[in-house]
């Protein structure tokens, strides 16, 4: 039972994310949630200066990310002008982050992943074995 | 009202959680945790449990991987990771790929970091790979691990073998009036549980002090600072798998228990465990209530990934603000690095994917979810079990169970044959060989076996049961008696109960 609990109270806590990325569902793409810091630096290029400093409270929510960089800085678009800014301070959802695992078997609609089977089927295109 | 209360203890669960990472984790309150660390003076006690650390994890999963490549390409990142830091002549730390398809890693006391070849499949870039080195190697440097880690590692390891021993026990035969699907589903979900959580969690601070240190090193080193939380989120995933695992079997063997006739469930009471009268099939229960029990509660109950992003985010604002991210390093592996040990590594990770797609093949159609085999899973079969992975457990053993599935024996055992001759053993390799010569009653042939097999496995007490079963069924009962006093030298109840059924000739 303790196990049962423990286990629903971190399902609710890690919803908190989700909840997060929903509110962004009309932005499809890499988007930026929210900042993550309580601040955020903005930069001229990936490799570049700070240009400009925002709180928390004033980085705009649900901002598309329209470029990343090798160094995995994020170019995002702020009132208007273009900036970029270091992963660790924003909340990102960012699609394809690795490389996608397509197994070569089929798992129909089954989505359920387990250990050996991490990873399958994500971003992968949907196939099925011969016979079903 | 259920739903209610159920609600109020998530919600209780989530304020303690904001409590205390507010108030307290392993992270320095100011500066980094790099200019403020004290290595001990001497690690020579810790390096003294190696022997005994490797001989528990390498009953685990399908052992280690036999690559004298792969061990010195991580072996020489966790070097250049550990590069500068004052660390006394007795701390030297290593490094074991374990053949398993999770991504996960572990420390053990002694600093021998073991990652499983999931997650080097699944890394981006060595930047991620130093992380991982970074902060499993600083658990070593603390001193982290308990002193009963090793008696919990040891548990995981035991209730790991023995779910697999049940799984090659048992396959295609009918036990007591529970359906083997069930009995194997159980023992599955055990193994893979236990294949999530290969050693014991170290405590919440802990993870924190090795998040910031692993951070600091691998940032001086120069490696990108950003790649600690890619890591993160791959770790999130794979507790988020894990945690799942054991939601939907506990939900399963609700709906099992609550299905059973009303003779079945006197018989449950008569025999003590939560399954049939068949003394196996009680014990797979039994071993389900208590495994899974102890396995997700460690699961659920560590510092969760999601958490420690976001404190590593925190720490990295205020003590690396203005450091510019790196360019992530490539790993050897991918691409087209000409380096004869890069390809190696490259053909070698591609032969274990491989066997991975086929496994998971082997998988789906054991559960009636795939029908007819892919051609290209008979590829990947071969192609796996050729150079430089020909004698490599993991990949004969995936062969074997392929060849199972087809009702091709010869095939399968000549597979497990080549795999014990390999230079890595495993017992998942071992458990099923023996399993053709028990149920051949080959007595002498399985002794011989498994006298091959107890000093490849430092006398690993995961091999107990099946040394004993073996005894028995040579007749010699007193000699399977006399192994009894060091089952229970364990501090372990179940390994005791399989060790006593052995004896009893029920296994």
């Amino acid at each position: 039972m303790r196990t049962l609990l423990w286990g629903m109270a971190l399902a609710a806590c890690a919803a908190t994310p989700v909840f997060a990325a929903d509110s962004c569902a009309n932005v499809t793409g890499d988007v930026v949630l929210s900042a993550r810091t309580p601040q955020v630096d903005l930069y001229d290029s990936a490799n570049g200066k700070v240009v400009s400093t925002l709180d928390r409270d004033k980085f705009p929510d649900c901002t598309p990310v329209t470029a990343r960089a090798p160094n995995m800085m994020l170019k995002v678009s702020v009132n208007g002008t273009d900036y970029w800014v270091p992963p660790h301070m924003v909340n990102a959802r960012l699609a394809g982050k690795g490389t996608a695992i397509c197994r070569n078997l089929a798992m129909g609609e089954d989505t359920t992943k387990v250990g050996s089977t991490r990873g399958l089927g994500e971003d992968c295109p949907k196939t099925t074995a011969p016979g079903q | 009202m259920m739903r209610r209360l159920l609600l109020a203890s998530a919600a209780f669960g989530c304020a303690m959680f904001a409590a205390v990472s507010a108030d307290a984790n392993g992270y320095p309150p100011k500066g980094r945790a790099i200019d403020q660390l004290r290595p001990a003076a001497d690690y020579t006690d810790v390096m003294a449990g190696r022997t005994r650390a490797l001989g528990i994890m390498r009953a685990r999963a399908n052992g280690f991987v036999p690559s004298a490549a792969l061990h010195d390409y991580v072996r020489s990142v966790q070097m250049k990771v550990l590069k500068g830091v004052n660390l006394p002549p007795s701390f030297q730390p290593d490094v074991r790929i374990l053949a398993a398809p999770e991504f996960t890693a572990l420390c053990t006391p002694d600093g021998t970091i073991i990652v499983t070849i999931g997650l080097l499949e699944q890394l981006d870039n060595e930047d991620e790979l130093a992380f991982i080195l970074g902060h499993e190697t600083s658990h070593a440097i603390y001193r982290h691990h308990g002193h009963d880690w090793y008696t919990k590692a040891q548990y995981y390891a035991v209730m790991s073998g023995s779910s697999f021993d049940e799984i090659s026990d048992h396959v295609g035969f009918n036990i007591g009036g529970i359906s083997t699907t069930q009995v194997m589903r159980t023992a599955a979900h055990v193994a893979k549980l236990s294949q999530n959580l290969l050693a014991p969690q170290l405590d919440k601070d802990q993870e924190d002090a090795a998040d910031a240190l692993g951070f600091d090193l691998a940032v001086k080193a120069g490696y990108d600072s950003e790649a600690s939380l890619a890591v993160m989120d791959k770790l999130a995933a794979q507790e988020a798998e894990a945690a799942a695992i054991a939601a939907k079997e506990k939900e399963e063997q609700k709906n099992e228990d609550e299905k059973e006739t009303p003779e079945q469930n006197a018989n449950d009471l008569l025999s003590g465990f939560g399954g049939t009268s068949s003394g196996f099939a009680g014990l797979g229960m039994s071993l389900f209530n208590s495994a899974v029990d102890n396995m997700a509660e460690d699961t659920t109950q560590h510092h969760p990934a999601t958490e420690r992003a976001t404190l590593l985010s925190a720490y990295e604002f205020r003590e690396y603000r203005t450091l510019m991210p790196a360019n992530p390093t490539p790993l050897p592996w991918k691409g087209d690095n000409p380096d004869p040990k890069a390809r190696e590594m490259a053909s070698l990770l591609a032969h274990y994917s491989d066997a991975e797609d086929a496994a998971a093949y082997v998988a789906q159609a054991e559960a009636g979810q795939a029908s007819g085999a892919p051609p290209t899973t008979q590829q990947s079969v071969t192609t796996s079990t050729q150079q430089p992975t020909t004698d490599h457990a993991y990949t004969e053993f995936v062969a074997s169970e392929y060849y199972d599935l087809n009702k091709n024996e010869a095939q399968s055992e000549a597979a497990l044959l080549k795999a014990v001759q390999g230079p890595e053993p495993s017992w998942e390799v071992y458990s099923r060989l023996l399993n053709i010569y028990m149920k051949r009653s080959d007595w002498q042939k399985a002794e011989t076996l498994m006298e091959q097999a107890v000093p490849r496995f430092d006398n690993s007490p995961v091999l107990l049961p099946k040394r004993i079963a073996i005894l028995h069924g040579l007749g010699r009962q007193q000699d399977a008696e006399a192994l009894l006093p060091q089952c229970n030298g364990y501090d372990i109840k179940e390994l005791y109960d399989l060790c006593k059924k052995a004896a009893d000739g029920e296994s």
